[in-house]
């Protein structure tokens, strides 16, 4: 576990003014193109985060991630149009409502081996899919919309520069609220229940209650996501909630690494340019249109993701921040 | 309800539950030899669905013929799995091994629309035209599904009764490590239990495929669906893979009589939910 208290003097510095430029980024650019991506990006973040206490920090593979997600962003958007609410009272219930959904599930599953665990957790997904694309109540294949953007007073934050700073503020909270449940003796539990369940058990710790807490805590994140991003783009469809979402969710934090709040991001930020990447690739004239096809089309980019997630399980199952970064340069590590 | 409408009810029902009971019999002989279940499993019925249509409808093949070259075809995909994509993977976590199978059935399934373009494709029935009971209108094409079914589950009683391989297959299902003593090899295991499994699994999607529509995004539907019909049936019985298939394909075909088929899938899910949260061991996996 890399924490900021463990890094030594001159890379914290670094990584405060990475932090401070980046923090300072939307106000260097116009283009709300990019400040848009930055936002993308934190609301992964805050998803893989979630999702790494999971998958990392307890050790349970959950392919049903997006429901939550889903879970917070629709209940986001029933309250906030169906009932008026403020959006800084519906951000928060969201929240709530996907953390308890989380519980719920939960309790059907972390008694579950991993391949329960996965069959159970997309039927869940599923489940939740299958009755927003067809009830009436959640505006069916449609969606709801339009939301309003949150507003404190006078302050509204109706450009995408002043959500900007919404999203990442949370994601800075929730990346040192993570950090401190994982050090201390919740995260040194879930790190107990992983190793050795009878082991945890005899020491003490209550194993299911441990991971139903990581799962309903994960849960949560999802839904703060979800919230963000139904408000950020004013609208709340079906489509990003399905199973394919929630298996693209474990390869961002599978290429990132379990258990490692960087790699989270690293995962985020991955999985936030690589589609941006493809559409490039697919404008590039001198590519045969068949390969240009690759790059364009979702169901060709899923191909290349389940490709990407064969060859990264089996060579690299830490993700990047497993690789041994001094043991590659060559010559320096043989002595 | 009318018995008319009571017979089509139970027709539909009992024909995708004999195909949902091929495929848990298939996840059945997987998991108790190898304890793995593969998420991409789907995507081989599919495969067999499209590749049955290109030969019937493209290169002429008689039905007989048709029927083995699918048969073939699920056992070498079987033999592949287990020689070449499970390879790297072989002696390492049991989550690695899981995410190595579903990576694979992400590709094959998204791999399709490639070859077969990416709307689903109907294939012919294999004898056109309808028997009436009752006065309703009952396929031939799920008599054919039920009599493939039941000469199928015949034949896997046979193989794992009566031959070599059907009692490795058990004997490393009863206890790994034992059969390993006697001198049963994981590979060979590995091998019969993807075979069988891939051949169950391309027969139901090669009868299937005239019924529903073959296309890759049915593949993880079909998937989940041989899941739930395996756990309502018990992991561990061959004859509860079977009857949990049939009881899962009536439940949908009531469902989708009584509520609408939208709601097919949430209640099938449902049920596979309840059971693993009330009776993980299923109808007949006893304690």
């Amino acid at each position: 576990m890399s924490t900021l208290a463990s890094i030594a003097r001159p890379r914290r510095l670094i990584l405060y003014a990475i932090l401070a430029l980046w923090l300072a980024f939307p106000l260097l650019t116009d283009k709300t193109y990019y400040i848009g991506l930055a936002i993308t990006l934190g609301i992964f973040a805050i998803v893989a985060i979630g999702y790494n206490l999971v998958a990392g920090n307890t050790g349970m593979f959950s392919f049903g991630h997006a429901a939550f997600m889903g879970m917070g962003a629709y209940t986001s958007a029933v309250l906030s149009m169906k009932l008026g609410m403020s959006a800084w009272i519906a951000l928060p219930l969201s929240a709530i409502v996907a953390g308890l959904a989380g519980y719920l599930v939960g309790l059907t599953s972390v008694r579950l081996g991993h391949l329960h665990l996965a069959m159970a957790t997309v039927a869940f997904n599923i489940i939740f899919h299958n009755i927003v694309v067809n009830w009436t109540f959640t505006g069916g294949e449609a969606g709801l919309g339009p939301l309003s953007r949150p507003a404190l007073g006078s302050l509204v934050l109706n450009t995408d520069r002043k959500y900007f700073y919404l999203v990442w503020f949370l994601v800075l909270a929730l990346l040192l609220f993570t950090r401190n449940v994982v050090s201390g003796r919740i995260g040194r539990a879930m790190a107990a229940a992983k190793g050795d369940e009878i082991a945890a058990q005899v020491s003490g710790i209550n194993v299911i209650t441990v991971k139903l807490n990581a799962f309903a805590l994960s849960a949560f994140y999802a839904g703060i996501a979800g919230s963000l991003l139904g408000y950020y783009l004013a609208y709340v469809g079906p489509k990003p909630f399905g199973t394919d979402f929630s298996i693209l969710l474990f390869l961002m934090v599978l290429v990132g690494g379990f258990g490692s709040a960087w790699g989270s991001l690293f995962g985020a930020a991955l999985m936030t340019f690589l589609p941006e990447f493809f559409r490039f690739l697919s404008s590039l004239a001198f590519i045969p249109y068949n390969v240009r096809l690759v790059f364009s089309d979702y169901t060709y980019n899923l191909l290349l993701f389940g490709v990407a997630m064969y060859v990264v399980v089996v060579y690299l199952p830490k993700g990047i921040m497993g690789i041994s970064w001094r043991n590659l340069r060559l010559g320096k590590s043989k002595r | 309800m009318s018995a008319e409408s009571l017979v089509l009810l139970l027709a539909t029902g009992v024909t995708k539950g004999a195909v949902y009971g091929l495929l848990a019999l298939g996840f059945h002989i997987l998991y108790a030899a190898t304890r793995m279940l593969h998420f991409g499993y789907g995507a081989v019925a599919v495969l067999a669905g499209l590749i049955a249509l290109t030969l019937t409808n493209g290169l002429h093949f008689p039905f007989w013929l048709t029927l083995i070259v699918i048969i073939l075809l699920g056992w070498a995909v079987g033999q592949a799995h287990n020689k070449w994509v499970l390879a790297p993977v072989r002696n390492r976590d049991q989550w690695i091994q899981m995410i190595a199978l579903m990576a694979i059935g992400i590709v094959v399934e998204n791999a399709y629309a490639l070859i077969w373009g990416k709307m689903p494709k109907a294939a012919p029935a294999f004898t056109p035209g309808a028997l009436s009971v009752l006065g309703a209108p009952v396929s031939y094409q799920s008599l054919w599904i039920i009599g493939i079914t039941v000469v199928s589950v015949l034949a896997i009683k046979w193989l794992l009764d009566y031959t070599l391989m059907g009692k490795s297959l058990r004997g490393a299902s009863n206890n790994p490590l034992a059969a390993r003593l006697m001198g049963i090899s994981v590979m060979s295991v590995g091998g019969y239990a993807y075979g069988i499994s891939m051949a169950l699994a391309a027969l139901g999607g090669m009868v299937i495929s005239p019924i529903t529509f073959a296309g890759g995004q049915f593949a993880f539907p079909l998937t989940m669906k041989g899941f739930a019909s395996l756990v309502m049936g018990g992991m561990f019985s061959p004859i509860g893979a079977v009857i949990g298939g049939l009881l899962l394909g009536l439940i949908e075909s009531v469902t989708v009589g009584t509520i609408g088929s939208r709601y097919m899938d949430v209640v099938s899910m449902s049920v596979l939910l309840l059971f693993l949260l009330v009776r993980p061991h299923g109808l007949f996996g006893g304690e």
